[in-house]
């Protein structure tokens, strides 16, 4: 019997294992595991008795893990804060200002001075900041005393993710119910509604992760952010109440259409000619080209490249190039355009000027179109140059015949 | 709108235009599409032609394309559109009306005059002579064309030695194609015509004084080997009839620029061949330079004859050169120029007529000066521009 038990608790763990394996993914927390395992004897009357016991026994061994994991976090809490109460004090005295009324903005500017960084991304430049911002400053248990978990999803191991996928389900069937109540009475049909969809766009991957990692620290995949976007797509294009509207604003930020992407005084610069007309030069690069581009407003649709019309270019390409800023502004006989181009050949010249060309047509453009020139990209400089040969290889990709020998 | 004000600088009254553009500016489409087509005339006898019909097309009448252009004069681009657009009809511009203006006031006692036309590639040179071709017909003028005179440059042709000069080469083969495109082309013309004298070909062959015209043109059909003296035979005959006032002539000359360069062959494989070693170019230098009465030569200078990384300049006196120059004085130079805004629109109306633009976004305002700009105001790219439309 005793020999068997083993294999008996094994087949049974498989068996609850399975089942666990099916209702929450592909993980099986061990802690449940060893609620069900028990190595010591099972088929005994006693086990029935003896089982609570144990069970707190067990439990309290993941509760001392637990508290032992609390007591670390805030030993830990507290000596960073004390290294940072410290630090405070140091730079308050570098700084020659009184601690007390050193802000975080002090903080930020000394450590910017002291410790320069060129990193690109903010997140990972060195930072001066409270335990309290950077880590969770309260341990929460998660389960009460006897064990049992608040959270009703705590077992999903993401219980806030999937709280809100369960919450925006159970709307969608209430909704559901209501239109088809609403159908069978045999009302007509409602007139369109603007969407939220529309209006609003949803949590993008990286706020979302930050999201949950902050507020619950869980850690969420590529294909829960997927799910919950399709999600709450779903919900939002169905006859939603006003509680429904505020429970998904929460997920989402109005669509950038009233950003303005770029409003600097530098762009609405123009000089003015001595016949009084207004025009803008502008240098555009592409590739070894460089082009010198003058717009003049309220022109009447003359191009001139170094002294010739367009026929400078020879193929359609380059021409269509030249002439896409100025069917995008709808400013085709509106402006008049000279420009001087040097080096690069025919496909470079016609991208520096078509560069050249966007950049000195802002000034006479409205905020929208300055947007929308910005955001096709029309105004970067093309960056793309020829790649460099490789040693070992004939040329940038390409590689010698492979021999077997 | 538009039209209206950038019409380029004009004599003609400006009702014209003016109807046109009202109509454009009105608010449907289809409402000016059945109103008037105002890009056509009627009027398919050139002679009428004037100033009021600048920048209309007219069709040539179906008899007429036949015998006197499809056969030699136009290329296989031409004879497509021809297909495609069921009809053949040339747009009336000015350098056209100005040549058939000074044709109807000509002092024909005078001896021969030479007009030159010159512009850009693809500018329409060609069809501005074509023009003035099917006027001359219609005047009934004997027509005598080159085509395309930079063919006896090329490469590797059949070249023999002249049997009178040695110094000259012969072009059989292209001295019978000429041959027979006059005979078809002015056959009702020279029916009653006969040699003046005797022409000796060789030690055997000889054609005698009194033959038809026909039949010494025929000849030289016949046996090629003798086509070139054939083709002088020929010239001197037409000299000497528009001399007694029995004709008049026309003489075409497309790309003269090329009889002062160098052919594509070598003599025996070692020396080269220059342009003026060739007989054909050598007669048709004596046409040009003779006393002639009631004869008129045109001739265009091409760029299209030099090589492909010289194509840029069109100046007369770039692709003739000095001697060239010298040869032609005194000549009246003609420029062919480019597509004017009214001559844009005219044609863009005819694409559209013939369903050559079908996108709906071309025949809009915005659309039409798009292609504007891409073309350039360069005919032939206006047509590349819209084959994908």
């Amino acid at each position: 019997m005793a020999a068997s038990i083993p294999t008996a608790t094994r087949s049974f763990i498989k068996f609850i294992g399975s089942e666990l394996w099916f209702s929450t993914g592909y993980r099986t927390p061990s802690k449940c595991l060893t609620r069900t395992l028990s190595t010591q004897s099972v088929a005994s009357t006693d086990s029935e008795v003896t089982r609570p016991k144990r069970r707190a026994e067990k439990l309290s061994a993941a509760m001392k893990a637990f508290l032992k994991r609390a007591k670390e976090h805030e030993s830990k809490i507290n000596k960073y804060t004390e290294e940072y109460e410290l630090g405070r004090k140091h730079l308050a005295n570098m700084m020659g200002i009184h601690p007390d009324e050193m802000t975080q903005e002090h903080i930020n500017e000394a450590i910017r001075y002291l410790l320069p960084s060129g990193l690109f991304d903010k997140g990972s430049r060195p930072q001066f900041k409270h335990p309290k911002d950077i880590l969770p400053l309260n341990f929460d248990f998660p389960f009460d005393k006897a064990g049992r978990p608040y959270h009703y999803q705590y077992y999903t191991l993401l219980p806030n993710y999937h709280c809100i996928m369960s919450e925006a389900a159970w709307r969608m069937e209430c909704l559901r119910e209501e239109e088809v109540r609403i159908g069978s009475t045999g009302a007509p049909p409602q007139e369109e509604m603007k969407h939220l969809s529309e209006e609003y766009e949803w949590m993008d991957l990286r706020t979302f992760l930050n999201y949950f990692k902050s507020n619950h620290s869980e850690v969420v995949q590529v294909n829960e952010h997927n799910r919950f976007v399709i999600l709450m797509t779903k919900l939002s294009k169905m006859r939603l109440r006003e509680q429904d509207v505020a429970f998904l604003k929460q997920f989402g930020s109005p669509k950038t259409s009233e950003i303005n992407v770029m409003d600097t005084e530098e762009i609405k610069k123009f000089y003015v000619n001595e016949q009084g007309r207004k025009f803008r030069t502008k240098n555009g690069y592409r590739k070894s080209a460089i082009a010198q581009v003058t717009v003049y407003a309220e022109g009447e649709g003359i191009l001139e490249i170094n002294g010739k019309g367009i026929e400078y270019f020879e193929s359609q390409y380059a021409r269509e190039q030249v002439l896409f800023p100025l069917v995008l502004t709808s400013s085709l006989n509106k402006v008049d355009v000279h420009a001087r181009v040097e080096g690069g050949g025919e496909m470079g010249q016609s991208g520096a000027i078509r560069h050249g060309l966007s950049n000195a047509l802002l000034p006479f453009v409205s905020q929208q179109m300055v947007n929308k020139l910005s955001l096709s990209g029309l105004l970067d400089r093309d960056s793309r140059v020829k790649e460099r040969n490789k040693p070992g290889q004939k040329k940038a990709r390409k590689q010698f015949q492979w021999r077997a020998r | 709108m538009a039209s209206v004000i950038y019409r380029i600088v004009s004599k003609q009254p400006s009702g014209y235009c003016i109807n046109s553009s009202l109509l454009r500016s009105s608010s449907s489409l289809k409402c000016w599409q059945r109103c008037v087509t105002t890009f056509r005339t009627e009027i398919s006898d050139p002679s009428e032609h004037s100033f009021d019909h600048e920048g209309q097309f007219y069709t040539i009448p179906k008899k007429d394309v036949q015998k006197i252009f499809m056969l030699n004069w136009m290329s296989p681009h031409e004879k497509n559109m021809n297909k495609m657009f069921q009809e053949f009809s040339i747009l009336i511009r000015r350098p056209a009306l100005e040549v058939m203006d000074i044709l109807k006031r000509l002092n024909y006692n005078y001896p021969l005059t030479r007009f030159l036309l010159y512009g850009e590639m693809n500018a329409g040179k060609k069809f501005t002579m074509t023009h003035i071709m099917h006027y001359c017909r219609s005047q009934n003028w004997v027509l005598l064309t080159v085509p395309w005179a930079n063919e006896w440059n090329c490469k590797r042709l059949d070249v023999s030695f002249n049997h009178h000069k040695e110094s000259l080469f012969d072009l059989p083969v292209h001295s019978k194609i000429l041959l027979e495109d006059f005979l078809l082309k002015n056959m009702s013309l020279i029916k009653e015509f006969t040699t003046s004298t005797t022409y000796e070909f060789s030690e055997h062959e000889a054609s005698e004084q009194g033959i038809p015209l026909t039949d010494l043109i025929s000849f030289g059909i016949t046996r090629m080997k003798f086509a070139n003296d054939v083709v002088g035979a020929l010239l001197k005959e037409l000299q000497i009839l528009a001399n007694n006032d029995k004709i008049k002539l026309l003489v075409t000359i497309r790309g003269i620029n090329s009889f002062w360069r160098k052919t594509g062959q070598k003599k025996e494989k070692v020396q080269e061949i220059h342009a003026q070693q060739l007989t054909l170019v050598n007669q048709f230098m004596e046409l040009l330079q003779s006393d002639t009465k009631n004869a008129v030569a045109m001739c265009s200078t091409e760029s299209w004859v030099n090589d492909v990384t010289d194509r840029k300049s069109y100046l007369p006196t770039e692709l003739m050169g000095k001697e060239g120059v010298d040869f032609l004085e005194p000549f009246l130079p003609i420029e062919v120029p480019k597509y004017g805004n009214a001559e844009l629109q005219s044609v863009m109306d005819y694409y559209i007529d013939r369903r050559w633009i079908q996108a709906p976004e071309a025949k809009t305002l915005d659309g039409r000066a798009q292609i504007k700009f891409l073309s350039g105001h360069n005919p032939y790219q206006l047509y590349r521009v819209c084959v994908p439309l």
